[in-house]
């Protein structure tokens, strides 16, 4: 493995080595208006028909040889810098772009330029900025980051109300959402609602649902890369919103100008506010509403260093009076340290903590309670390093370490004043990897990027479960128990997962892209129920649990029409997963000790295919994105059918598997003053489990599935429309007044489908008196079934 | 607390949403059906009991070469190692509080271990007032937010495959004991399941060999007992059933069950559900020391069986569940008192309900001794059918058929079956709640 890496280092050594004088061109491209650093700007040099891009910080940097050249440096909505450069020495050049007015007709587009769409190496990513978030209609009027992505080809969801999001026929545990390097381990707020990201303070969103870098591990399905602005550094702006949930309200300034700024921004649910002066329920310490706080600030401390601090928290807060209630949420911190080794050498090292819990309680003073907390928390320290080589080569390298702690169940009575408790034992784990990844560029058309990544994991210390076998399905027998020492290894997995991807550029309107990656995930949500909910679980990998491995390979087509005003896609994909997590039935869950013996292990697989077309500029800009997909699991001891004696399972559909997935996003300008937009979502409906038969025991009627099904039927289609006119400038930026507002009108559900959640079948609720047979129904749940009406208003000066 | 157990938690948790749920669909009027709402008091889930004993789950092979040693191991093992592997919840952490003493009627002290006693009754009793008080505050949200809905539907099902299904819940009362062998029906047909006629049906000994035929009757295989109960406690029995030409086994022990000592009745003031004054039954009883007893609780209003799926009560020795320690204690208070009350919707009135007890009505329970697998049988059956619907669905869990543990004799058979074998020793009292009882309860209440 050393040898193998340090091979590859080599080898990139001697890259450097060969050709005339090489000079570095590099800086940071900001935008002029707030000096918030730019994500994925180009920068093109006209001589070499290439270029490269800002990374997450904004840092560019190129080689080329001594000479002139024409540099363009764009950003979409941003008009372009043009730069005729005298390259006769390493040069820095930190370069402000200027948002052009209207920002989406009057891009300048060139024939010959860099096309992200195109060009990029990238493939099954989708980038949202967060302009294009705020025009698409929202639920209740709330711009909303998780909602928003599910927009686009490759995620879905299994209905309102379920936390999280599906990533080709990923389940949502598969999924790692960072905010700016932080693991976020409950996106939700108020179960599947609301995400728990502030837009006010988001910058940049990016999800990688395949081609996966070698520097991101640790889920099988997913990166969701939110990163946070950095606050603006050239004058104060507050930007705010009264919706019909949240009041949001952010601050953002220099606290030194250029050098150093900061953002706060804040987020709180206020029906409970409202409602205050017409109850006096409230008045006991009862309440339910929802918060979140982020933070954020940066020091340039000089050319070569700066440093960013960035801190989330959220939660959700259901009381019914002091003692009593539910409540969840997420904490992060970063702090990170952006350092220039040299102009070619650019490095960050962060630091993070992350945590998430919930807990409830009830009680009934001071004296007699009892509360029960399940939490992980992460402690993560990430050093990566980005060489650009040259400009064929860019050389990404860097490790990770993070330590886990689950804390399964904390429990805690008191009694009289007496405490007693009942918690689990805390678990531990240590996760580490390294990685090293290369993009090259081969020749004008071909560029490759190739990468392997080694992750690491150890579970740590406290009692281990030894569980006999069984026949696949039931309860695994507990054999014995040992204890190690607090850090002693329990067990301990290590993985190799090459990562490739290339694009091979048919015209400078047409590439082929491919790629594959191989994942390997060692902490599982549990979840049993038929959404993902606040309660679910993590879990480590242990001596009874193996790590979850996938592979994946995809193949797209990308095409622009019309000088890049039209961009369109088609990707296919297929993945293999193994080690799914599944649950016997009736599995215990919660705050079981014994969990792991009634975990099975599974094998999951996923393929489709994803069309996406998006139209840039006019007046009328919006996309189309359809996948057809496909999604299933195996696991021995489900869906097993006529074979009762091993018990061998036969596939089965996940509870997240849709057939059909179109979602359509359209924005139209009426004027300068008003704009209109729509959203349309089909969604196949997901499958359930329908009984073939009832049996009655001791008065009970009891379900019956023939040949011991799973997921054998479909709720039937999903579709929604919504849409939602906004109006700009209402008071902001009249009669010299600064700023800008806008005042939204949106109806989600335009025309009231009952959309299914779920269907079941039950006996129903009422008395049985036993003088005739018990009658049995199902039931549809819509948990929205009706037009939701809402306004906001947002403002920014 | 409730309970004090770390597994109910998650249940309480559920619990409360169920209720909001409830409350919920209720103030939407949506709901059709209309949801049942019940006061939002906090009712638990069991627990799944845990094979800690390492015993091979429904395995028949071994558990016909070990029937023997196994049931009288059974308990030794059972102790041995929970006592073992579960050390941070029998010793290091479970301390015992303080225990308090509870009157009962007929004037003794009863020792009723703390953390199940007072505080439990006045968690109970505030969480119930306090989600009360508190829903609507969700409410004004919820509804402002949401439209949830619920339709009845009948959708197309695949084929029934009408299998057998063997009720074999024999018991030691002494009246007609029958098993019901049938078959299943389609989902959705509304009758009566009909018997499968010419099967032979027979209980062993295992223990002193005596085997009790069971005759063909109209409706079901039936046997009447002379003057003797059925079985003897703490012996092994093997039910066999030849139907259509196979046979099927299924093995149960005989476990013990303790008397019900006496009743109480708890007075409680008008609520937002419940428009009039009202009382709660109680019943008081302890499980013997001794872990890995179940028992299954059955109680009747006025003579009306409480059999709707959210009133199925079991108990794992004094708890919920085998991973709980309460072992020889008096039934921790959800037990005692949670499914023995009925909230019966008021025809007359919507969003009200019929007070669980008057000055005049009378509870009886009878407590029924489960063998270890019937107990785990009953509880996936518990999540199988109770299904209140609403919000409560995001925490439902999947589909699945439960378990049997009736197996053919034929290794390599095909046939399905279905439905559960166990022989239980039953306990019963009743009390009819008189004006004096009443007016003492009020009287302790203030």
């Amino acid at each position: 493995m050393k040898k193998f890496l340090t091979g590859l280092l080599c080898s990139f050594l001697t890259l450097t080595a060969y050709g005339q004088k090489q000079l570095t061109l590099s800086g940071y491209v900001k935008d002029a208006s707030n000096g918030e650093a730019l994500i994925g700007a180009t920068i093109y040099v006209r001589e070499i028909s290439g270029g490269t891009t800002t990374n997450v910080y904004g840092f560019y940097s190129i080689t080329l040889p001594k000479g002139h050249y024409n540099i363009d440096f764009q950003y979409l909505g941003f008009g372009d810098v043009h730069k005729k450069i005298d390259l006769t020495e390493d040069t820095r050049l930190d370069l402000e772009l200027n948002v052009s007015d209207r920002q989406m007709e009057e891009i300048v587009i060139s024939d010959d330029a860099i096309d992200e769409n195109v060009g990029s190496l990238e493939m099954s990513t989708a980038k949202m900025n967060i302009k294009t978030i705020e025009k698409i209609p929202a639920f209740v009027g709330e711009v909303d980051i998780i909602k928003s992505i599910q927009m686009l080809p490759g995620v879905s969801t299994v209905g309102e109300g379920a936390s999280g999001f599906n990533i080709r026929g990923g389940s949502v545990g598969q999924n790692l959402v960072l905010l700016d390097e932080a693991p976020v381990y409950q996106s939700s707020h108020l179960f599947g609602f609301f995400s728990v990201f502030n837009p006010d303070a988001v910058k940049d969103v990016k999800l990688y649902k395949g081609g996966i870098p070698a520097k991101y591990g640790g889920r099988l399905s997913s990166i969701l890369d939110i990163r946070m602005k950095e606050g603006n550094s050239k004058k104060f702006s507050v930007n705010g919103g009264i919706g019909t949930v949240f009041s949001r309200l952010a601050v953002e300034g220099p606290i030194k100008k250029d050098k150093s700024s900061f953002i706060i921004a804040g987020r709180r649910s206020y029906a409970d506010v409202l409602a205050r002066p017409f109850t006096d329920v409230l008045d006991d310490g009862a309440g339910l509403y929802f918060y979140d706080l982020t933070a954020k600030t940066n020091f340039n401390i000089n050319d070569k260093n700066r440093i960013y601090l960035s801190g989330y928290m959220g939660r959700d807060v259901f009381k019914f009076d002091k003692y009593q209630g539910f409540d969840w949420g997420n904490r992060t911190a970063t702090f990170r340290w952006n350092h220039l080794h040299s102009n070619r050498l650019f490095s960050n090292y962060t630091l993070f903590y992350s945590n998430y819990d919930y807990g409830f309680k009830f009680g009934d003073s001071e004296t007699d309670r009892f509360g029960w907390k399940a939490r992980i928390s992460t402690y993560n320290f990430k050093p990566e390093y980005t060489w650009f080589i040259n400009t064929n080569n860019e050389l990404t390298f860097g490790g990770e370490a993070i330590l886990y702690r689950f804390e399964p169940a904390t429990t805690q009575t008191i009694t009289e004043g007496e405490e007693v408790d009942f918690s689990l034992d805390e678990r531990k784990a240590l996760e580490g990897a390294i990685y090293i990844g290369n993009d090259q560029r081969i020749s004008d058309n071909l560029s490759i990027q190739y990468g392997l990544r080694y992750s690491y994991f150890n579970y740590l210390g406290g009692t281990v479960y030894h569980y006999g076998d069984t026949i696949p399905g039931m309860e695994k027998p507990l054999l014995y128990t040992t204890e190690k020492d607090e850090w002693e290894t329990i067990e301990s997995f290590g993985n190799l997962e090459p990562r490739f991807s290339f694009r091979y550029q048919l015209n400078p309107s047409s590439s082929i892209k491919g790629s594959y990656n191989r994942m390997n995930q060692y902490i599982h949500l549990i979840s049993n129920t038929t959404a993902s909910t606040p309660i679910d679980v993590w879990q480590p990998s242990t001596n009874n649990i193996k790590p979850q491995q996938g592979d994946q390979v995809a193949l797209g087509y990308f095409r622009n029409f019309g000088g890049n005003k039209y961009e369109t896609s088609a990707e296919i994909y297929y993945k293999w997963n193994k080690n799914q997590v599944e649950y016997i039935d009736g599995a215990d869950i919660f705050g079981n000790e014994y969990l792991e013996s009634q975990l099975l292990s599974g094998d999951g697989r996923a393929y489709g295919l994803e069309l996406y077309a998006k139209k840039n500029a006019g007046r009328l800009t919006g996309w189309a994105s359809y996948t057809l997909g496909k999604s299933e699991l195996k696991a021995d001891g489900i869906n097993f059918g006529d074979d009762k004696k091993n018990r061998i399972g036969n596939w089965y559909p996940t509870r997240y598997d849709q057939r059909h997935n179109l979602k359509m996003a359209a924005f139209y300008d009426l004027s300068q003053k008003v704009s209109l937009s729509a959203n349309f979502t089909f969604l196949s409906g997901t499958p359930v489990t329908y009984p073939t038969d009832r049996i009655t025991i001791q008065e009970y009627v009891i379900p019956y599935i023939g040949d011991n099904k799973r997921n054998n039927v479909r709720i039937p289609d999903y579709h929604r429309l919504d849409v939602s006119v906004t109006f700009h400038n209402i008071w902001r930026g009249k009669k010299g007044r600064s700023g800008n507002d806008h005042f939204v009108i949106s109806f989600y559900n335009l025309y009231a489908r009952e959309n299914p959640f779920s269907i079941y079948f039950s006996q129903g609720t009422d008395r049985q008196l036993g003088d005739k047979p018990i009658v049995t129904s199902s039931t549809q749940l819509s948990i929205i079934g009706t037009l939701i009406p809402a306004i906001s208003y947002n403002f920014k000066f | 607390m409730i309970t004090v157990n770390k597994n109910n938690v998650n249940a309480t948790y559920r619990k409360f949403f169920e209720e909001i749920t409830r409350w919920y669909f209720e103030g939407m009027e949506v709901g059709k059906p209309k949801s049942e709402v019940r006061p939002p008091s906090l009712k638990l889930r069991r627990v799944k009991s845990r094979e800690v004993e390492g015993r091979s789950s429904y395995n028949t092979k071994f558990h016909k070469e070990h029937t023997k040693e196994h049931t009288k191991e059974h308990k030794e093992n059972l102790c041995e190692t929970l006592r073992k592997n579960s050390a941070n919840l029998c010793g290091k952490t479970f301390q015992r509080s303080r225990p308090t003493l509870v009157k009962t009627e007929d004037g003794k002290n009863l020792e009723v271990g703390s953390w199940e006693s007072e505080a439990g009754s006045q968690i109970v009793e505030n969480s119930l007032r306090a989600s009360v008080f508190g829903l609507p505050t969700l409410l004004v949200i919820l509804t402002v937010l949401f439209s949830a809905c619920e339709t009845t539907i009948y959708p197309e099902l695949e084929p029934a495959k009408e299998i057998i299904v063997v009720d074999a819940w024999v018991d030691q009362k002494i009246e007609r004991q029958e098993i019901k062998i049938t078959r299943s029906q389609p989902y959705f047909e509304d009758s009566y399941p009909s018997k499968i006629p010419n099967a032979e049906v027979f209980i062993e000994d295992l223990d002193d060999g005596t085997t009790y035929e069971f005759e063909e009757g109209s409706s079901s295989y039936f046997w009447d007992p002379v003057s003797e109960p059925f079985g003897i406690i703490g012996h092994e029995y093997r039910l066999t059933v030849t139907v259509e030409g196979e046979t099927f086994e299924a093995y149960s022990r005989l476990g013990r069950v303790p008397p019900i000592d006496s009743f109480r009745f708890n007075y409680k003031e008008e609520d937002l559900i419940v428009k009039q004054d009202y009382y709660m039954a109680e019943f008081i009883a302890s499980d013997p020391a001794g872990v890995g007893d179940a028992y299954w609780i059955k109680a009747w209003k006025n003579g009306v069986y409480l059999g709707k799926p959210s009133e199925l009560n079991m108990a794992y020795d004094a708890g919920f569940s085998s991973g709980q320690s309460i072992d020889g204690e008096v039934f921790i208070i959800p037990i005692r008192q949670e499914f023995i009350n009925p909230f019966d919707e008021d025809p007359e009135n919507d969003n009200e309900y019929l007070p669980p007890y008057l000055v005049g009505d009378s509870v009886y329970v009878e407590i029924h001794s489960l063998d270890q697998q019937a107990f785990d049988f009953l509880y996936g059956v518990y999540f199988q059918i109770d299904r209140p619907g609403g919000f409560a669905e995001l925490f439902a869990m999947p589909l699945a058929n439960s378990l049997t543990n009736l197996e053919s004799t034929n290794e390599n058979s095909t046939t399905d079956i279905a439905g559960f074998f166990n022989i239980a020793a039953v306990s019963s009292a009743g009390k009819k709640l008189t004006q004096e009882m009443a007016d003492e309860a009020k009287r302790i209440s203030e």
